[in-house]
């Protein structure tokens, strides 16, 4: 009981401040719902939240989810181990640094939804494998950006250091670089995997994934089933945040040495 | 022995060293003296392979204890050590000389700055080298910490009796510690004393050779 008092004490203002911003939010789609009166385009709020709660009992709902939580996640791990690999490449090599350099941009530039249509195709019609790589597509970059910063902020007393002492390239990597990256790269974790569920999501919507929130949305989008696409945005919503906070709590991890 | 010929050195259009010339004697303590700025770190660097240089020295394995322990902060004490010395027995052995046998599994953001400076110079030692690289190890510690790391640094030398260059800036240490003592000014050693430990234990010589270094340090 005392720890719950604590934790509520703790985060006293975040709540709170959470607590308004979500009731903000709640009277701009009410005073949107009145001031546009046509449920076609802003459905109640009411109507909403009993298609939010259907959803829990319906099987179609949790494969759909599941379905895009696990193309998220895919592609995140794909997108961390390919840009923890690249970074380590151009931390311990100018050359191989240079190299990767125009390939992040041009992938970072890359327009993934485009990318998202011609994968289709290739893939002969298979509308689950595009939205993974199209969240890889923008999540790589991004890890690979926080990695490479994270790796060039290394105290350059301690580069010196292992220069001095003959440290092997293994050791410098695995015992010095990567676990200086470690504590940003747990504390992005969050915020990058609740970025790959909304582009997951996202691409779902443009391929029509069968088993998928998008192609959810896509089917009630199509139907005019305003209120479920509202839930469905909610619950899509929800589960990015779910992820967020999940995910950040990895730091901990770190907290020994930081 | 450690030798230096020609060493050339310029940061831009800034010269450190134009034509330096230096031996160091195997087992003995070299100190260096030299306001800020004359290029004392840089002399280190230089044998360290840290910087580039024009001239010669002679290739060798050094240790190196730095102002700051330079620790890797995701390790532990023992962890830290072993990335110089694979032999574990010897990595406990060596913590328990710097008297930090229970402190093997603490983080270096746990240690104090006199016990982070210790594990650094048990990796200096722990580290096979031929020579010893010390800049400025104890400058940022307290009057009792300094003379405390002072014993330890000569006790545990005494055993293995590396190649030490010690660059400071503190007179009464350089003159405590070193076997041979220069004097580092414009890029160009202005004084070279060698003091043997019977000469350092006659009355009055310790003094005289303070009062002559802070001359030295100190004129135009």
């Amino acid at each position: 009981m005392t720890a719950l008092k604590n934790f509520f004490k703790e985060r006293k203002f975040n709540i709170i401040g959470s607590a308004v911003a979500i009731a903000l939010m709640w009277l701009v789609w009410i005073i949107a719902y009145y001031s546009v009166g046509n449920k076609l385009i802003v459905p109640s709020f009411n109507e909403t939240a009993v298609c939010f709660f259907k959803n829990f009992a319906s099987t179609e709902f949790w494969t759909a989810l599941g379905g895009s939580l696990l193309r998220t996640l895919l592609a995140f791990l794909v997108s961390l181990l390919l840009a923890a690999v690249c970074a380590a490449g151009a931390s311990l090599s100018k050359t191989v640094k240079a190299v990767l350099k125009p390939v992040i941009t041009f992938v970072r530039v890359l327009p993934t939804l485009a990318v998202s249509l011609i994968i289709l195709k290739f893939a002969q019609g298979d509308r689950s494998v595009s939205p993974a790589i199209v969240t890889v597509l923008v999540l790589f970059p991004a890890i690979y950006a926080q990695l490479i910063a994270e790796a060039e902020g290394l105290d350059g007393g301690l580069a010196e250091m292992a220069k001095a002492y003959n440290i092997s390239r293994r050791d410098r990597l695995f015992k010095i670089y990567l676990p200086h990256m470690l504590p940003a790269t747990l504390s992005q974790c969050g915020a990058n995997i609740s970025l790959g569920l909304k582009v997951t999501v996202s691409a779902e919507v443009l391929v029509n994934t069968a088993k998928g929130l998008g192609g959810m949305l896509q089917e009630s989008s199509l139907a005019a089933e305003t209120a479920q696409l509202a839930a469905l945005t909610v619950s899509a919503v929800i589960a990015g945040l779910l992820l967020d906070i999940a995910f950040s709590q990895l730091k901990r991890l770190t907290r020994k040495w930081c | 022995m450690l030798e230096i010929k020609q060493l050339t050195k310029a940061y831009g259009k800034t010269e450190v060293y134009r034509g330096l010339d230096l031996s160091l004697e195997e087992g003995k303590i070299t100190c260096i003296l030299g306001e800020s700025g004359s290029g004392k770190t840089t002399l280190l660097n230089c044998i360290a392979g840290l910087t580039d240089y024009i001239g010669q020295i002679t290739p060798v394995k050094c240790s190196y204890v730095f102002q700051t322990p330079r620790l890797v902060p995701n390790l532990t004490a023992e962890q830290n050590l072993s990335l110089v010395c694979r032999d574990k027995a010897r990595v406990c052995a060596m913590l328990e000389v710097v008297g930090l046998g229970e402190k093997r599994g603490a983080y270096p953001k746990s240690l104090s700055g006199g016990q982070a400076q210790r594990v650094s110079l048990a990796r200096a030692f722990l580290y096979e080298s031929d020579a010893l690289l010390m800049d400025e190890p104890f400058s940022s510690l307290d009057l009792r910490l300094k003379n405390e790391m002072h014993s330890l640094f000569l006790q545990i030398n005494s055993r293995y009796r590396r190649t030490v260059l010690f660059v400071t800036h503190d007179v009464d240490e350089a003159v405590k510690l070193a076997d041979r003592l220069l004097v580092l000014k414009g890029g160009k050693i202005v004084f070279d004393c060698a003091a043997a430990a019977a000469e350092r234990a006659e009355d009055g010589f310790c003094e005289g050779l303070r009062k002559r270094l802070v001359s030295v340090l100190t004129e135009g």
